[in-house]
Formats: C-alpha cells, sequence, structure tokens
C-alpha cells in the first residue's frame, strides 16, 4: 500500500440502525450520559481509524468461511460492554465496509429484581435478552 | 410447530443443560448464526445502496441523540 492512501469509510444503514437501536438503549440504560458520549466518540474514533490500515483488523472467525473477508475491530468500554465493529475491504474502490456493530458483551450492571423474575411470561428465570438479540427479533 | 413456540420450547431445553461446554457451543451457533443473517442485511443495503459516509453516520447519531433529549 502507498504510503498515506487512506480508505473511504462506508456504513451500511442496516448496521447504523443496529447501533442505534441496540447499543445505545443499552448505553442509556446502563452508563451516566457523560460516559454514553464518551463510548460514543470512541466507537466512532475506532471506526474512523479504518481509513488508514484497515488490514490491521483481526479475521472474524465465526464467518471465516463467508467469500468476503470479514474483519473486526474489538472496541471495549468495561467489563460490561464489548462490540466488534465488522468490515470488510474493497481493495479496488479502496473502500472500507462497515457491516455491523457486533455486541460481544452487554451485560446489565444494573440487575432486575426478583420481582422480573416471578413476572417472566414463561415461568423461567429472567433472561436478559440484550445477550440474545437474535430472540429479540 | 410455530416460531414463537420454538423459540420457548428451545430456551426450556437451553435451561436444563448443566453442562458449560455444550452451552458453549450452543452459543457459538447462535452468534455465528446471528452474524451471518446480519452480514446478509448489510450485504443487501451495500447492493440498493443504502450506505452512509462517516459523517453520515456522525449527523444521524446526533439526530438520534436529540430525539432522546441527550444533547
Amino acid at each position: 500500500m502507498v504510503q498515506g492512501e487512506r480508505f473511504e469509510i462506508v456504513l451500511t444503514r442496516s448496521s447504523i440502525l443496529r447501533y442505534q437501536d441496540e447499543i445505545y438503549p443499552y448505553l442509556n440504560s446502563n452508563f451516566s450520559s457523560r460516559r454514553v458520549f464518551e463510548i460514543d466518540a470512541q466507537i466512532f474514533e475506532r471506526v474512523d481509524s479504518l481509513q488508514n490500515q484497515p488490514h490491521r483488523g483481526s479475521r472474524e472467525p465465526m464467518l471465516i468461511e463467508n467469500p468476503k473477508v470479514l474483519r473486526f475491530l474489538l472496541y471495549r468500554a468495561s467489563d460490561q460492554f464489548e462490540l466488534k465493529i465488522m468490515f470488510f475491504i474493497d481493495e479496488l474502490l479502496r473502500r472500507v465496509f462497515v457491516v455491523d456493530f457486533f455486541p460481544t458483551r452487554m451485560n446489565p450492571t444494573r440487575m432486575k429484581s426478583y420481582e422480573s423474575i416471578k413476572g417472566s411470561p414463561i415461568g423461567l428465570p429472567f433472561i436478559d435478552l440484550y445477550d440474545y438479540p437474535l430472540l429479540c427479533q | 410447530m410455530n416460531r414463537e413456540k420454538l423459540k420457548l420450547n428451545l430456551i426450556q431445553r437451553v435451561m436444563k443443560i448443566n453442562e458449560t461446554s455444550m452451552l458453549e457451543r450452543i452459543e457459538d451457533l447462535i452468534i455465528q448464526e446471528e452474524m451471518e443473517a446480519r452480514l446478509k442485511e448489510s450485504l443487501e443495503d451495500i447492493k440498493e445502496g443504502k450506505v452512509h459516509s462517516l459523517e453520515e453516520f456522525k449527523q444521524m447519531n446526533e439526530v438520534w441523540f436529540k430525539a432522546k433529549g441527550l444533547k
């Protein structure tokens, strides 16, 4: 790569919507407003950093068989919150496509009360669906 | 079996598993399926031109914050 040559960052609409619908509500419920802004700015910086040397991102092992070479940058805010910025590189167009903000750790710092366990509609202990986003769909 | 019933059935079965390694394998499978589904959605977006620049991403988030009364 020619030194100084930058990649254009492109984000898919669904990745942005997931970020807003999944990540922000979690952050708002578990961190102070000030901390939410900090985390948001740090995530933005990580995405921005992909303009230079995007190949430093690790290959995503779960998508190793996909024809696209999926990579990620890990962002960790605390023991309670961690996500993968998922992307692939289009060498011809000199673009980095950000395709997902995948939460790998979103533990509630404020645990639900026993009332919510008793009130579970399926009579099972409370399951935080933030840990299982697919079940929320 | 309909989808909702299948979900509950799976949750109930998982709740009965005590072996950590088995739970981890199930979790990996769920994560993989989830990642693939989300990737598929994003690839469709790219095909349909539903993409945004970094600056637009920033602006969209600012609009979201304002709408929630956070900024």
